[in-house]
């Protein structure tokens, strides 16, 4: 069975934090990310620190293979919780499928939430109709499109014609997630 | 060989209708081998690709009493994906059924 580990940014060693930003750093992150100036890693760092003491951010590194293959996130900002995920364009397409489930199921059960929100901008399609897969609707759009998903839609839609097939693979997959509250 | 190619890609082309009947994309309500799947322009995101060779995996090993894995790492983040379309992939699950 393979593995793969969610490893909070704060337990990260330097060497893992510089692995990560070459991937947030790479041109086809920062094209279709809501942020996209190049971050240094001087600048990460001292991000790094700040959320130390933020209880109400999650940012995970997914490491497969023994390597860092992207980051997924969570914040609960003025009683709205949000999600974020990026990979490196050469990830396998089995992970990047199976991870936002995980994450799904990870984030309604431990903030005990009944709706997450998703921020993209309106030229990536590929991840609109990625959190549609996942059962988000699409809110009014705006330059920067808000998707919704209730804990109701993400159960239909893990029976529906999507997930019910990616699910089945998940069970070849091994699961852990290690958080920085729980050190 | 080129009967097999064609009905490989007959299964492919079947999967894809019956997965839309649920998807309900208009790209793929009549699919032919140039029908684009993944990638640049393609008609389904990567949960549905990895969804639809799902299905399509089954239906294979089941009609060539051989299993085969489509979902492989090294195809599924190869530079030049065998899922882009109908065509490639056709030509992809013929390779893997001859090795």
């Amino acid at each position: 069975m393979k593995s793969i580990l969610l490893k909070d940014y704060r337990l990260l060693t330097d060497e893992e934090h510089k692995d990560l930003l070459q991937i947030r750093n790479a041109d086809e992150i920062r094209e279709v990310s809501l942020d996209a100036k190049i971050i240094s890693f001087d600048e990460h760092l001292s991000w790094i620190k700040k959320l130390q003491d933020d209880r109400q951010k999650e940012y995970f590194a997914v490491i497969y293979n023994n390597k860092i293959i992207g980051g997924v996130n969570t914040f609960d900002i003025d009683a709205k919780v949000k999600w974020g995920v990026f990979f490196e364009s050469l990830a396998p397409l089995m992970i990047k499928s199976i991870i936002p489930i995980y994450f799904m199921d990870f984030i309604f059960s431990t903030f005990t939430c009944s709706d997450i929100y998703a921020e993209i901008k309106k030229e990536n399609l590929n991840a609109i109709s990625y959190n549609k897969s996942l059962g988000f609707k699409l809110l009014p759009r705006k330059d920067i499109v808000t998707m919704h998903l209730t804990h109701e839609n993400y159960l239909k839609a893990k029976n529906g014609v999507i997930l019910k097939r990616v699910i089945k693979k998940m069970t070849l997959y091994k699961f852990k997630i290690e958080r920085y509250d729980e050190r | 060989m080129r009967d097999k190619i064609a009905k490989i890609e007959k299964i492919v082309i079947d999967i894809l209708k019956e997965f839309n009947e649920e998807l309900e994309n208009e790209a793929l309500n009549n699919p032919t081998s140039k029908t684009k799947l993944y990638g640049t322009n393609g008609t389904l995101d990567s949960l549905a690709l990895v969804s639809f060779i799902t299905d399509l995996e089954e239906s294979i090993s089941d009609e060539f009493d051989k299993e085969i894995v489509l979902a492989d790492e090294k195809a599924m983040s190869a530079t030049t994906s065998p899922f882009r379309n109908v065509e490639s992939l056709t030509n992809y699950i013929t390779k893997l059924l001859e090795e």
